[in-house]
């Protein structure tokens, strides 16, 4: 990992079109703005790291018994209409 | 026979294969998947990968889960999918775009929990699929679908 050390209002470039600026340091929170194109994704990790885990339990929860499971679980959400 | 053709036999409807070239977040290398109703009906569906049939997933439709649900596609996302239209949110029962669910479930306590800030999107057109982040919402990746306290239904797990 490159590791730089910045100040409050300096920036960083990274390729051609993504600007990352330190906004403010105020205690331990860094505020920074980030300007990229609308395509790059920009992501708090933790958000992230949420939806792989969801993902990785609702897969291995429902690997062998889904379509079993599916049935039984389609009257909790008749239910819940 | 190809696992294709086996599912597709197994579930006796035409399936389209979807293809998430990104993968699922965490599951990164499935790509191919179909979606299944159930024969008998109902509002789950399941997601099942056409690269390994022990891997699938229940979903279901999120604005059944939370009437007032909110989805925005952002530019990435709708590259992605190969979608015309523009990004920002996209309407309930969308012409084109298919839109569901993650739902998982815990045993102990029992309970259903639909993933909410990561739905998935597919483009009926171009057979293409994306997960969502929807980093801009307060959604829960475990929005509670049954409240485990005053659930009646007897765990399904157990009858599995």
């Amino acid at each position: 990992m490159l590791v730089l050390g910045r100040k409050p209002n300096e920036s960083l470039l990274i390729g051609d079109d993504i600007v990352i600026t330190v906004l403010s340091v105020e205690g331990d929170r860094v505020k920074i703005g980030i300007s990229a194109p609308g395509n790059v994704r920009i992501l708090r990790q933790e958000l992230y790291d949420a939806i792989k885990e969801e993902n990785l339990r609702a897969t291995k929860l429902a690997a062998p018994a889904n379509e079993a499971l599916l049935t039984s679980l389609q009257d909790l959400f008749q239910a819940n209409e | 026979m190809s696992e294709h053709e086996e599912t597709a036999s197994l579930l006796g409807d035409d399936v389209t294969p979807i293809e998430f070239s990104k993968g699922l977040i965490g599951l990164e290398e499935w790509h191919r998947f179909v979606m299944i109703s159930h024969p008998a009906g109902g509002p789950l569906r399941l997601l099942k990968s056409l690269q390994d049939a022990r891997m699938s997933l229940i979903v279901a439709n999120p604005y059944q889960v939370m009437p007032n649900y909110k989805l925005t596609l952002s530019e990435a996302d709708i590259q992605t999918l190969g979608y015309a239209g523009p990004p920002g949110v996209i309407e309930p029962n969308h012409q084109t775009l298919d839109i569901s669910c993650i739902i998982s479930v815990q045993e102990e306590p029992f309970g259903v929990t639909a993933n909410l800030l990561g739905p998935l999107v597919v483009n009926k057109e171009t057979g293409l699929g994306v997960q969502v982040i929807l980093a801009e919402s307060a959604y829960s990746a475990r929005h509670p679908v049954v409240n485990p306290a005053s659930a009646k239904t007897k765990s399904p797990v157990e009858e599995v």
